[in-house]
């Protein structure tokens, strides 16, 4: 009989199922979510696997039910997730604020589709970029990772369960329609590498403070209600023994470690797929779906002896400044194409100020950039 | 400070935390709370009690007051036992 | 006569009023940040007694709450708390007693929180059927923020935002909430004491869904808008008056019931309920899997 978390063994699977196949294996224990195109899938797949795995299903009255539920569980002692599209996202923004500032472990799943507003829920968009980082009311950080395949799907929710413990923040998975319908080859491996919850050393009783942050570490560790740890457990800004305040220094403290620890680490989270950079003049920035016919652009164009190289983003947030400013540099022209109206973009043209000109390839949703398309803007800009 | 009494029970009233809203002296039952007749340290007309006697620690003024200003302690008299 | 609460500090130098003893000192206040006369103090020592006189581990009891004045009762629990949003006190304890269905999951609600924001969260959970208890405060008044009115707030009341008379009426909540299917449904008011305890020994005790509306004053903003008295005196006097038992309001003719409010125990029953139900599927299909 096998692991029901683990299905090893090579399939061919739908974007969305991968990514449950990934929850179950990184040891999610909970799923909270709200039926919406193009997530719903995945909840469907939760709904089906996780009482096999031993976890719990419940469908949330709404987006923001669901986080709530998502978050409370998390305090229970669980890890635990949920899937949606764009306006999910908007709905669960003050949870997501909450998520942040109590520093709760969770993954949130955004299958992007065209929008603003209700859009077109059956087609694709990478509209989200800044949503899902700059979303909710004063300042925090989150970490997004966009995969570009089933694979990835299933690869990098593994990844952000982990991110997520390590880190303590929300983790996003930055995926769009194309992936959520794509079928292709997953490999599931024998083992997978998964971060427990960081429990305290100390015994429990009186006295613990919850956000007290160990010299050394960015983020406190986490007991579960229950524990005996006597819990203060809030999104006021609070001193270390969970008292709220109001004094400067406390917020100073908190915002900046709630910022810097996932900021301050950017390099060690960058994560990306390039090549081609050797002798580029041109460099052709993406993410997601859309950068499959990035490579396959910068592959033709290189048969074609123009000396172009390709960069795909995996992680997202935070944003790769030194990677990006390191490569950027190399070249003369970068073209960064995108299913929104420029938003990693703009990230780009920040990180490369003057040392090249940055061009944007933009189509808002529906149609993905072909390859040919990328390759004529290449043509036409090299 | 409580007065030496005839009674089992005895009666403190935390000035710190008391704001003065009187429910206590109002809903005792057996009217061993009055208010004070001269403003105290914080503006406030306070409980002081009045017949420690009559008191039959049943708790009345606690559960009255939402500033946890008030506590009942002590044993009912020897005569009282059974009658609580 | 009632009944004398089981806790009591038998100190011979210093009494300490029995509360204190599980209340978390630091968060704001001396000892808390409610006004002269607010009942929410009373709720909070309701909630304590009733925790003592049922003879639960507290470090296994989760207090959860939102904003607001009632919202904030949770910050001065000693033990585990989780302050959580507007509104949304129910869906985290729904969460956590998923994660823990060892855990006593407490919410104390205003009435806004319960019924305006929290509306949604309100009939989901009753409907679930989820074994957590909520506790709601109803002082048919947004406190904290100034007195505004909420969805509990009485036909033709003052307050900060119906400064010519509130042309809404409010929510039966336990009507509402029995509706949506809570097993357990009671009302009581800051000026019945020992019944308030008992309905919230009562809902704790009980598995399920268990709801307890406590009416309390607000003397600082509904009192004082409405005439009721600036006092809380004046507010609990006007409760004595006008909440009757509800088997006596049954009985009275339409006539007689006005003005008046029943209290009493409206549901005691029982219906599957959802934590218990998800980790029995759980068990069930995790034996059944054959890979």
């Amino acid at each position: 009989m096998g692991n029901p978390r683990l299905l090893t063994g090579v399939h061919l699977m739908q974007g969305q199922q991968a990514c449950a196949e990934g929850a179950l294996a990184a040891g999610c224990d909970l799923f909270a979510g709200y039926p919406i195109t193009p997530a719903t899938e995945i909840a469907e797949a939760m709904a089906r696997r996780l009482p096999q795995a031993g976890g719990i299903y419940l469908q949330g009255a709404d987006e923001l039910d669901s986080l709530t539920i998502v978050i409370g569980s998390v305090w229970g002692g669980l890890k635990a997730m949920t899937a949606t599209a764009g306006n999910g996202i908007c709905l669960m923004q003050e949870n997501i604020g909450y998520a942040a500032m109590t520093e709760t472990p969770c993954v949130i799943v955004d299958m992007m589709r065209a929008g603003p507003g209700t859009g077109i829920a059956t087609k694709s968009a990478q509209g989200d970029v800044y949503q899902v980082r700059y979303g909710s009311n004063g300042d925090y950080s989150i970490i997004a990772l966009a995969p570009e395949s089933p694979q990835e799907m299933f690869d990098l929710t593994v990844e952000a369960f982990n991110l997520a413990e390590e880190y303590r923040v929300p983790t996003f998975i930055l995926g769009d329609e194309i992936l959520s319908n794509l079928r292709e080859k997953v490999v599931i491996p024998s083992e997978v590498k998964v971060t427990p919850r960081r429990k305290p050393t100390v015994p429990p009783g009186e006295g613990y403070k919850t956000w007290a942050v160990p010299p050394g570490e960015w983020t406190p560790p986490m007991p579960s209600f229950g524990d005996g740890y006597r819990l203060a457990v809030s999104s006021f800004a609070r001193t270390a023994d969970g008292s709220p305040s109001q004094a400067y220094e406390v917020q100073r403290d908190i915002v900046n470690r709630l910022w810097n620890k996932v900021e301050a680490n950017a390099e060690k989270l960058t994560r990306v797929e390039d090549g081609y950079l050797e002798d580029a003049e041109l460099l052709v920035i993406g993410f997601g779906s859309v950068a499959r016919s990035v490579k396959a652009a910068a592959r033709q164009a290189r048969a074609e002896g123009l000396k172009v190289g390709f960069s795909r983003l995996i992680g997202i947030w935070p944003f790769p400044d030194s990677y990006v400013a390191r490569v950027g540099k190399r070249v003369k022209k970068v073209i960064v194409a995108e299913m929104n109206m420029g938003k990693v973009c703009r990230e780009v043209q920040r990180c490369l100020g003057r040392d090249a000109e940055v061009i944007l390839s933009s189509k808002p949703g529906v149609a993905m950039h072909t390859p040919m398309e990328i390759l004529d803007e290449i043509r036409k800009v090299i | 400070m409580a007065p030496k009494v005839k009674t089992g029970y005895r009666i403190r009233v935390n000035y710190h935390y008391c704001t003065g809203c009187g429910n206590c002296v109002q809903y005792c039952p057996h009217h061993v709370l009055v208010k004070d007749t001269k403003l105290n340290e914080r503006g406030i007309f306070a409980p002081v009690v009045a017949a420690i006697d009559e008191c039959t620690g049943c708790k009345l003024c606690e559960m009255y007051c939402g500033n946890f200003a008030i506590a009942v302690g002590g044993k009912p008299r020897a005569d009282e036992e059974g009658v609580a | 006569m009632a009944e004398a609460p089981v806790i009591a500090t038998e100190d011979a130098e210093v009494l300490e009023h029995p509360a204190i003893r599980y209340f978390r000192f630091g968060a704001p206040g001396s000892p808390h940040i409610w006004c002269e006369g607010c009942g929410i103090g009373q709720v909070f020592y309701y909630t304590v007694i009733a925790i003592d006189e049922l003879g639960l581990d507290p470090n296994k009891i989760v207090w959860v709450g939102g904003s607001g004045c009632t919202g904030r009762m949770c910050t001065y629990w000693k033990y585990d708390y989780m302050h959580t949003l507007h509104g949304r006190p129910l869906g985290f304890a729904t969460g956590i007693k998923l994660a823990n269905p060892e855990l006593t999951v407490i919410c104390h609600m205003g009435d806004g929180e319960t019924s305006a924001i929290g509306g949604n969260h309100l009939i989901q959970t009753a409907r679930r059927n989820a074994d957590v208890v909520a506790i709601c405060v109803n002082n048919y008044t947004y406190g904290m923020t100034g007195g505004q009115y909420s969805p509990t707030t009485p036909i033709g009341s003052l307050s900060a935002t119906s400064r010519y008379g509130l042309v809404e009426d409010g929510f039966d909540l336990c009507q509402l909430v029995a509706a949506a299917g809570a097993t357990y449904v009671a009302r009581s008011t800051t000026a019945q004491p020992r019944p308030s305890i008992n309905y919230i020994k009562k809902a704790i005790g009980k598995k399920g869904f268990s709801f307890v509306e406590i009416v309390s004053q607000c003397p600082t903003f509904y009192g004082r808008s409405n005439k009721l008295g600036d006092n809380s005196i004046a507010m609990l006097e006007w409760m004595k008056n006008t909440f009757v038992r509800k088997e006596q309001f049954e009985k009275m003719s339409p006539e007689e019931r006005q003005g008046k409010r029943p209290w009493g125990e409206f549901v005691d029953t029982e219906r599957p309920e959802v934590v218990a139900s998800l980790h029995r599927l759980a068990r069930t299909q995790r034996e059944a899997y054959r890979g």
